[in-house]
This record gives C-alpha cells, structure tokens and sequence, in this order.
C-alpha cells in the first residue's frame, strides 16, 4: 500500500476544498421583495416598440410604453389606456381620440396629440425625419391610415383610407405604442432602441448587453406605484441555463419553459406553473393549385388522417391545444364554438383516399428546423407522415433551415411542395385571413396565399368583416369565414400554442395574457410565501 | 532568429488574407439572407427587395468582398442588425470577456495538466499515479458541455454554492471575486479537458525522460528526488510540449463557443450562435475574424517560443 500517494492526495484535497469555499462565499444573495429577475430566450433586439417584431421585445416594451388603447385584462377586448375615450365615425372612416391629461414621457416630455401624431407618421411616412430610425417591419399594421389631424392639445384624429376595424386591436399592440417626440429628436435619436422613452409604469434603467436589461420604476408615473422597484429581464438562449438559472435561486420567472420539462415543475411545489393559450395557430398549407391536394377529397382525408390528440398531448406534452380552424379560441366570440375542427378518423380518410384515387401517391411535405412559432416542427412532421401512411399517403418530407422554409413557402407551393408547416401569431381574427386567405393574397401579389386557396364568398366575407365595425354581426361574419374554410379544407388546422411561464412561489399577481405580453405593473413577491415551508 | 520572426510575421498577411477570403465565401453559401431574417416571417418581397437594396446586397460577390476588406482595414466592420450595434464595439466587448474566460481555462489546463502529468509519471507504479492517469483518461472522453451542465446541477442547483451563469451579479458592485465567483465553473469546465490532453502528454514525455542516461547519472549523484523530475527531466519536456500548449489555448479558445453558451457567458462563442441563429452576416464575420487572427498570433508565439526555448530549431 503506498501511503505516500495518498497522503498527497488528502493534501491536494485539503488545499482545493477551502478554496471553492471561499470563492463561494462571494455569491450575493437575491431575496430582495422589490426586484424581480425575469429569465428570457434571448437578448432584446430593440427597445423601440415600432422596430421590435419579436415577443422577447415585446415582453419589456409592455412595461415600458402605452398605447391609445390596451387589451382588457385576460382578454384580447380594447380598453383605454393613453386615450380617456374615443368617438368612430358611422362610415368607419375616422376615429377621433380624447388623450388622457397629465401624463408624462420618461424624458419627462407631455404626452400631447402632436406625439401621438409623430409616433405614426414616423413609421409610415419614408419622408419623415424620424424615419431613417427604422426599420418598421410591422408598420403595415396601419397601412390603413390616410391622414393624422391634430384638433387640439388632447385630441387628434385619424382618417382612414377605408373602414378598417382591426384598427384598435392594433392600436394596443407595441407596434401602436406612442413614444417620445423629444427623445427621438437630436444626435441620440438612432440610440432611441437602446435608450427609449414612453409613458408605462417602467422606465428602462440600463442595458448591459448580453447580461440584461434593468427596469425601474417611473416617478412620473399616474397611478398606484408598482410594488416592484427594479425588474431584471436577463437573456438565456440556452434552455438548460433557463432552467438552471431558477433551480438556483438566479430569476424569478422563466417564460417558454421547453415542454418536457413542464411536467416536473408541476410537480413541484417550490414553484407554480402558469399556462394559457394565445392567438397561434399552426397548420399545414395544402397546395390547392396543382398536385393531389387540388381535389377536396385528398385535402379532407389529410384532415381526418391527422391524429392532432395524440400531437398535441404526446407530441407537445400539453403544451399546445387542438387549433379548430384559422381563428384561435383566445379571440373569443369571434371563434366559432360550433366548429369542432375535423375529426380523427383514419377509417373515413382512407375511403376518401380510395374515392380520390389517391392511393399511394407522394405528397412532399416541408418542414424547418425551427422557427417563430413553429412549435416541434420535424418531429411533427415525422407524426404526420405517419399517420398518412396509415390512409395510403406517402408524405415525402423536406426540412429546410428557417429563412430558406420562409422564403419557399412564402413564394407559393407551386414548384416546391404539395403541403407546408406554417405559423401565425396575430392579434386579430383579420390579419391571417386577410394575409394568407384571400384570393388576391397570392404569393406573386406580394400575399402569404401560399396554398393558393381561392373562394370569392370569403374574399367577399373578410373585405365585408374588416369593414364591420359592430363586434356582434362581426363575429358572425367571422363564424360564416370560418364555417366555409371548415369544409373548403385548404388546411389542416392542427395547434394553438398555449404560452407558459414557470415562476417561483414568492411571485405573485402574475397573470398570463392572450396577447402573450407579459404585464408586471401588479406583480410582486413574496419570499414569506416560501418561508413558511 | 529575428529572420525567421520576420518570416512568420509577413507569412500572417497572407494567411489572414486567406481566412477573411474564406470566410466571406463561407457565409456566401448559408442559405437566407440578412433581409429576410430582419423582416421576419410578415416579409413581402417589396420590402425584402427594398432593404435588400439599402443594404448591399444586390451587389455582386467580389465587389461586396472588397468593399467589406476596406471598411476592415479602417476597422469598420459594419452594423450588426440583430442588435443594432457596431459589430467592432460588439465583438471587442465578447472579446474581452472570451479572453478572461480562455485565459482562466488554459490556466486550469495548464496548472491541472502539468501536475497530474508529473504526478502521473513520477508514480507511475503506485496508487496515485494511476488515479491521476485514471482522472486524466476520463477528462478526456468527457465533453465539456457536458461537464458544465454536471458542474452547474452539483455546484449551482443542489448545493448553491456558485452562480449558474453570467459574468457578473445584476446587483451589487462586482468586483474581482464576482467575477471569480461566475468565472470558476466554466474555466473548469472548459479548463479540465485540455489538461487531461496535456497530462497525458506530460506523463509520455516525462516518462521516456526519465529513463535517460542524464537521470540516472543525476540521481547516481545523489540530486534530490523531486529536483530530479523538475529542473533535470521536466525541463526538458517542456519544448517539445509547447506545440501542444498552443493548439489547447486555441482549443479553449473554440471551445469557448458551447462552454459559453452553456453558462450563458457573454463571450464570442455565444455571440456567434446568436449571430448564426439570426443571419446576422456581418456579425458572424467579425466574430471568426478575430477568433481566427487569435489562432494565428498564438501559433505565432508558440512557434517563436519554440525556437527560444530549444536553438537547435533555427539551425
């Protein structure tokens, strides 16, 4: 037995213990009730609310700025927020905006409707001194507007170039949120992404790049202060260290938690796990122009084939719900509830199948590797294949990287594919019908028609829907849209995202939205919560 | 000796030349473009085809490839969209922090290395000799990816003892022991493969060494035991491990890519995921630019190091 070895490595034992130790030590501890440390997917791109495209950005830019309008609270419903009221013409053609008095900028500029104004025209206008601040990828969001009057300090006015009724909802979205004239003025006004100023009950504190980005309260906020001093939004790209990262005390909030791994936060009681669903849907486009898909038939046995339980529930783990159709359940009345999307029935589908004459033929689909929204798109595409060959398709799969799936897809399946993955997150039942539905949305139109679906009494039903601005009757033009696409079946419908956030107990008031944007002004925490246990 | 310095210093230009030649071609190949990745899936090809036009990339490859060669050597390397930041602040502020990182890895590798190695020949018949063997062995069929998520579910999760990740705190004042605090798993992790690498090399040279007439003679002399291993057979080892030395320091260099992105710090490795991720061209170009030229400087000073340590070389 060779003492002397060991003794050297008791002593090399000794020597490096005490060290980790005291390294250790240095660790601050993070059980302070006013900061909250918010885990992200990525580094925010911009903090310009009419720059940013991206969730991640959105999710601060919600505590940053405000909008004329806002989502109601767990609802995508329009209440006022920047403006106190609002009048709309009988014609749809102009709506006019009483702005709320007494409310500041960051910069501690006043909102007043020449802000209001700047904050359009700056998008939309290439002229405008403030454009070269792009770009604005989602300014088409109000391609609608005509002309922005200012009648007064407090009130200005848009004209639209035709009735237009997802104008509100879009107003609410971070694309319609008003920024600060005078900060967008001057040398600094290219850093406004970096440092911007909006009116929400946070201000942007300071961005360290690739470490995080640090919120504080805004003293000229107008109501109840927030009970948070300080919120952190730290990016994690990588899922593991997202995780690690609340494990370990580091955050507070992880969102997109990967969906094999919200079954053991479930289970655990040190942290509550919220879930809700939004305005996604993934589906498959079928390229109704040419191939096997032109007939019906083909196009409904794909629908029946598709075991979408078994997708959702297995494949997703839960994280996902069955889509029914082209407009998602978080939109409320305008989904219609009589439409249960088609059924699993392979029995039905291989008869159609046979009917078609389709037995054996190839269908190419294409999928991506991953991409905004796309949920798990290779192993679902490997699903469906399956469960085509089970009704005697041969669906023939082709992944492509993200930006090439987008540009193939984008420019129709004529050519490229018989079917398609595709993704829409949306903040009214009009942009994806409006967008990929129309016949005159066909790709070589500069549309997302990439299936090719044409039917002139929906064309009809959408222009007529974006035109109503009555809720009710136009909810049942939504109902009539969608009862057609049901049995037209240019898609298979088959997910609806349900977003996720797991958080520590010591968070509370956190509530998850259907627009997906992450509202903090209510949130506190709580660390008797977990003291207790 | 000042020649052949000469010689491998004008040899850089070419070389350097060659890699930014290369890597434009590379990127060149990577399917979608910039445009597209900035405008999103809501892409319309008029406004593709616009800011296509605004950023250059309608020009043919050449003339972008000289253009891209000017602006490098007035040391402007472009915008990168992702972040809307200069690429040269963004890739010299991950640089920097991809530096402490590597130099804290190859330390580990160094220091671990050299005494497993040492210890490994010096007992190469006894229990702990074989340990350290044993230890160094399975460094190296370990990856360090691997070992880093290990380290943070032992060192961060179960027992707290370190942060998971980052550079730095959010909160607080910083300073050198938090930045020891966050910098001592990663450098481990990345640190402890390449000095298995070196230890098992160490343990091959120093134990031809140690059979050599020289040794035998020394310790005939009556030298001291460990005066033997080091300044008589040790030393003698270290020339022909330099070559060695310099491709692990520009393995944790490259390693510093996944290690980065494991513990989320803030380094070159991780900025180029994100670049690769995002189609930010420009970015991913800076990136392996300076990753690139740091291979080549080190290869530079092991090479010159070489010829210092042991003359025979220049004859």
């Amino acid at each position: 037995m060779d003492y002397r070895g060991n003794f050297a490595l008791c002593r090399l034992i000794c020597l490096v213990w005490p060290m980790l130790v005291v390294v250790s030590c240095v660790r601050a501890p993070l059980q302070d009730e006013f900061t909250l440390i918010v885990a992200q997917s990525a580094e925010p791109k911009s903090l310009d609310p009419h720059v940013a495209t991206s969730l991640n950005d959105f999710r601060i830019l919600e505590n940053v700025f405000e909008g004329l309008v806002r989502f109601k609270p767990l609802s995508l419903e329009i209440e006022s927020a920047l403006a106190v009221s609002w009048e709309v013409t009988p014609d749809g053609l102009a709506y006019t905006f009483q702005l709320r008095p007494g409310v500041f900028f960051h910069d501690g500029s006043p909102l007043n409707a020449e802000a209001v104004k700047f904050s359009f025209e700056r998008m939309l206008i290439p002229t405008h001194p403030a454009h070269d601040t792009g770009p604005f990828p989602l300014a088409f969001f109000f391609s609608q507007i005509d002309a922005i009057e200012v009648i007064d300090t407090l009130s200005v006015r848009f004209h639209l170039k035709e009735p237009y009724a997802p104008f509100l909802p879009n107003l609410a979205y971070p694309t319609g949120f008003i920024v600060s004239q005078a900060a967008l003025e001057g040398n600094k006004r290219h850093e406004f992404g970096r440092h911007p100023s909006g009116t929400g009950p946070f201000r942007v504190g300071d961005w360290h790049a690739n470490r995080f980005v640090r919120l504080e309260g805004n003293p000229l906020w107008r109501g109840k202060p927030p009970a948070l001093k300080a919120i952190f939004f730290r990016p994690f790209t990588d899922e593991n260290a997202r995780v690690a990262s609340l494990l370990s005390g580091e955050s507070h909030i992880v969102v997109e938690m990967p969906a094999d791994l919200i079954t053991h936060f479930r289970k655990n009681p040190e942290f509550n796990v919220l879930e809700a669903s939004g305005p996604h849907v993934w589906f498959l486009i079928f390229n109704t122009r040419v191939g096997p898909l032109r007939d019906s038939r083909v196009r409904q046995a794909v629908n029946l084939a598709i075991d979408k339980r078994a997708l959702v529930e297995d494949l997703l783990q839960g994280s996902a719900t069955i889509a029914k159709g082209p407009i998602p359940e978080a939109f409320g009345m305008s989904c219609d509830p009589t439409i249960d999307g088609w059924p699993y029935d392979p029995e039905k589908a291989r008869q159609l199948v046979r009917e078609a004459g389709a037995v054996g033929l190839v269908l190419t689909l294409l999928t991506t590797e991953g991409g905004s929204g796309m949920l798990d798109p290779k192993s679902m595409a490997t699903a469906i294949q399956s469960d085509l060959a089970k009704v005697g398709l041969v669906a023939e799969i082709e992944t492509y990287e993200w930006n090439t799936f987008l540009k193939k897809v984008n420019s129709g399946l004529e050519g490229n594919a018989d079917m398609a993955q595709m993704a829409w997150m949306t903040n009214d039942p009009d942009t994806l019908l409006f967008l990929a539905f129309r016949s005159e949305a066909m790709p070589e139109n500069g549309g997302f028609n990439s299936g090719y679906y044409s039917n002139s009494e929906v064309d009809l039903l959408i222009e007529e829907a974006r035109r109503e601005i009555d809720p009710s009757r136009r909810q049942g033009l939504y109902h009539r849209i969608q009862r057609i696409i049901h049995e037209d079946a240019p898609c298979a419908f088959i997910a609806s995202w349900r977003q996720n956030a797991v958080t520590t107990r010591s968070v509370q008031g956190l509530q998850l939205e259907p627009s997906f944007l992450l509202r903090l002004g209510d949130v506190s925490l709580n660390f008797s919560m977990e003291a207790e246990d | 000796m000042k020649l052949y310095l000469l010689k491998r210093i004008v040899l850089l230009g070419p070389v350097l030349a060659g890699v930014t030649f290369l890597l434009f071609a590379l990127m060149e190949l990577v399917p979608g473009d910039a445009a597209e990745a900035m405008l999103g899936p809501y892409a319309t090809s008029d406004n593709v085809q616009r800011l296509r036009s605004s950023m250059n990339l309608e020009a043919p490859f050449p003339e972008r490839y000289l253009f891209w060669i000017q602006n490098l050597v007035r040391l402007d390397l472009g915008e990168a969209y992702s972040i809307g930041r200069p690429v040269r602040d963004e890739v010299l502020e991950r640089y920097s922090a991809t530096l402490i990182l590597a130099g804290a890895a190859f330390a580990v590798a160094l220091v671990v290395g050299v005494v497993c190695g040492v210890c490994a020949a010096a007992w190469k018949d006894r229990t702990i000799g074989r340990l350290f063997s044993l230890v160094s062995i399975l460094g190296i069929s370990i990856p360090s990816f691997w070992l880093g998520l290990m380290f943070i579910s032992l060192f961060s999760v179960a027992l707290g003892w370190f942060p998971s990740g980052g550079i730095g705190a959010i909160q607080g004042k910083g300073g050198a022991g938090d930045l020891l605090a966050h910098l001592f798993l990663p450098a481990m992790a990345l640190g402890i493969v390449s000095s298995s690498v070196i230890a098992q090399f160490i343990r091959s040279a120093m134990l031809e060494v140690l059979v050599s007439g020289y040794i035998r003679t020394a310790r005939a002399k009556g030298v001291e035991g460990f005066q033997v291993l080091m300044s008589h057979a040790f030393r003698n080892v270290i020339p022909s491990i330099l070559p060695l030395l310099g491709l692990q320091a520009g393995y944790v260099i490259g390693g510093a890519v996944y290690i980065e992105t494991v513990f989320q710090w803030p380094g070159v490795g991780r900025m180029l995921v994100q670049a690769i991720q995002s189609r930010d061209i420009l970015l991913v170009q800076g990136g392996v630019l300076i990753l690139g030229t740091s291979y080549l400087i080190i290869n530079l000073i092991t090479d010159v190091l070489q010829h210092v340590l042991d003359p025979r070389l220049s004859k």
